[in-house]
């Protein structure tokens, strides 16, 4: 294959020119929304193409946290992701376990109806969803929004566990149950610890899955005080005027737990975990 | 410190695949017992049964005394060494091997002093800090080993330890696991294709094919006596020439190859005199075919001429190949013979170290 630095300096400069322009259209709806939260008013529109604008205050930022229920339904978001993250690598890990290391009746069908979940659109299931939820009385509550979200990402995560222990290999385990290990704590104390870079993936794709959910939430909450990030920050939106300041100022404190929880999961995020265990 | 006892062992995977059948094994108590076959004779499953790994169909498995047949892997007082290492990467070496007496709780001082000794007999002292995957092959293969002896279990399990290693190393491990034997006087039992290990390590070893226990016996016993054509051929290398043929009688029995005839010695008259007219199998080691020239010494009436094919020079000695028209066969000389290829010398074959089998069941036919 070739590498980059295999390029003429002409294909260097056209890559660049192309990654530079593919980069541009990434940040500039992110460098707009940060502009906008900087303005004061509630100015959409500029005539300035700085993104830092003159007069700029942080005005919108303490109106957030101070005036509006931003800190409630960051309270709201947090509780639900959270418990979404740590239900779906709990189930994810050991169902995908299972699935990789046992041989049961219906283990196929099962796997084969988990990635069945995965063909209809969220739309389709939420009338069900709905229904469902309000015959168990979860309806408008945290634990309704954290089963509706657990359901909806625990078929991928768990075929991606499975996915990443299959290349676990078994005599790993073998030597630990020789070692004197039980089944359960050589998962825990060797399988695990190698499965590190999925259970990352696992965590960040569940977190997030529940952090920026608009439909199902809209759906599911009409308590104000349950209400989460996304369903808080539509509120800023009205038939008559937009908050485009509160919106871009809530937006950008949305994204950054985001950022900061990939950042400190990305160092577990490396292959070659297994490398030096067995001769491959 | 214990014997191991197989007791018609059998192994069928998902209901028809038999793995392993009927199989019988008495492991004295000190003894290096090999399991040797081809790719799939159940040499593994055996040991895997053994180990626990495997469950056992049916039969019966006893370390010392004691059944061991649902016993877990952990409580059978024995430690394993894997084809593929299986180190855990996440550990160091020396938290390698410390896990096992970690789990059993033994305290820490004595956990160091053990694993220091190991390391030690191993020679990996100053690897003991480092992760797996910067260690060597040859590295891995002996903080494996290391593994299994810190525990001083009652009986050692090899999986084809060496196979992965180069040849050099291979030579080299193969003497030291011995050694180790020796040092440690524990039980082992060590699983290979390699007819050499096989050969050069085991105090006996068993033959396997197909999941059935050929036969059981020291080295040399295998390889003078063998009971029978496949373990005749597995044995020895180069491996046993195999000529089939016509047994006559023409004033003493003659082998009849199609193209060489080979007068047969009257120690072998009583068992081959029912095969007279029959199709048999003949075969002989590369070492009992002589080039004539060199061979005075040798009282045989069995001549013949036949076409050298490919000559290999081994540095001490040289493989002939040779081609009788019908059957090739390989011959084992000296390098004061200078043949080539293409000529016509004349062999002589000792008969007196030939084997036969019988053609229908391929038993040896003492």
């Amino acid at each position: 294959m070739r590498k980059p630095r295999d390029l003429s300096i002409k294909g260097k400069i056209a890559a660049y020119i192309i990654l530079t322009i593919f980069t541009l259209i990434a940040i500039y709806p992110i460098l707009t929304v940060i502009s906008i939260s900087l303005r004061p008013g509630d100015r959409l529109l500029s005539k300035s193409l700085a993104i830092i604008p003159d007069n700029a205050t942080l005005q919108t930022y303490i109106k957030l946290f101070s005036e509006e229920s931003f800190l409630l339904w960051l309270k709201n978001s947090s509780i639900i992701s959270a418990a979404v993250m740590i239900v779906g690598v709990a189930l994810a890990a050991t169902a995908g376990y299972a699935f990789s290391r046992y041989k049961f009746v219906g283990k196929e069908a099962m796997m084969f109806s988990l990635i069945t979940t995965q063909m209809f659109p969220l739309t389709m299931l939420l009338l069900p969803l709905f229904i469902m939820l309000i015959k168990l009385k979860l309806y408008d509550s945290y634990l309704g929004l954290i089963v509706a979200y657990s359901a909806t990402t625990l078929p991928f995560t768990t075929w991606q566990m499975k996915g990443y222990y299959d290349t676990i290999p078994f005599s790993l385990e073998e030597a630990a149950f020789i070692d004197g290990c039980s089944q359960f704590y050589t998962f825990w104390r060797i399988i695990l610890p190698l499965a590190a870079p999925a259970l990352v993936i696992t965590a960040l794709f569940s977190f997030m899955a529940a952090w920026s959910e608009y439909l199902v939430a809209a759906v599911l909450i009409q308590d104000q005080s349950l209400f989460t990030l996304p369903l808080g920050l539509k509120t800023f939106q009205s038939a008559m005027e937009t908050s485009w300041g509160l919106y871009s100022a809530g937006a950008i404190m949305v994204s950054l737990p985001v950022v900061i929880l990939f950042l400190f999961l990305s160092r577990w995020l490396i292959s070659g975990l297994t490398l030096g265990s067995v001769k491959g | 410190m214990a014997s191991v006892k197989l007791e018609n062992v059998t192994k069928i995977f998902d209901k028809n695949v038999i793995a392993a059948k009927d199989v019988n094994i008495d492991i004295k108590d000190k003894e290096f017992m090999v399991l040797v076959g081809p790719s799939g004779c159940g040499k593994s499953t055996t040991l895997r049964m053994i180990a626990g790994l495997e469950e056992i169909s049916e039969g019966n498995i006893y370390i010392g005394e004691r059944l061991v047949n649902d016993v877990a892997p952990k409580d059978r007082d024995i430690a394993m060494v894997f084809q593929n290492y299986a180190l855990y990467p996440h550990m160091t070496v020396y938290q390698n091997m410390a896990f096992g007496l970690k789990l059993r709780k033994f305290p820490k001082k004595e956990i160091e002093q053990r694993v220091f000794e190991a390391a030690e007999i191993l020679e990996i002292k100053e690897l003991l800090e480092r992760k797996p995957k910067a260690l060597s092959g040859g590295q891995r293969q002996r903080v494996a080993v290391g593994r299994a002896i810190v525990r001083k279990p009652k009986v050692f399990l090899f999986d084809e330890p060496l196979s992965n290693l180069d040849a050099k190393l291979r030579v080299q491990m193969r003497t030291e696991i011995s050694k180790l034997h020796n040092r440690l006087e524990t039980t082992m039992i060590y699983v290979t294709h390699d007819q050499m290990e096989a050969m050069t390590m085991g105090d006996r070893i068993v033959v396997m094919k197909d999941g059935w226990v050929q036969q059981i016996d020291t080295p040399l016993n295998l390889y003078n006596k063998p009971i029978n054509k496949f373990v005749a051929g597995f044995i020895g290398s180069p491996a046993m020439n195999f000529m089939t043929g016509t047994i006559s009688n023409d004033n003493g029995l003659i082998f009849n190859e199609g193209k060489i005839q080979l007068p047969i010695p009257a120690k072998f008259t009583q068992q081959l005199t029912p095969f007279i007219g029959k199709k048999i199998f003949f075969g002989i080691r590369p070492e009992n075919i002589y080039n004539a020239n060199f061979a005075q010494g040798i009282q045989t009436t069995a001549q013949t001429k036949c076409l050298l094919e490919v000559v290999e020079p081994m540095g001490n000695e040289l493989f002939l190949y040779f081609n009788s028209g019908i059957h090739q066969f390989v011959a084992r000389v000296g390098t004061h013979e200078t043949p080539e290829v293409g000529q016509t010398p004349n062999l002589i074959f000792n008969m007196e170290k030939g084997h036969f089998f019988d053609p229908e069941t391929e038993q040896h036919l003492e």
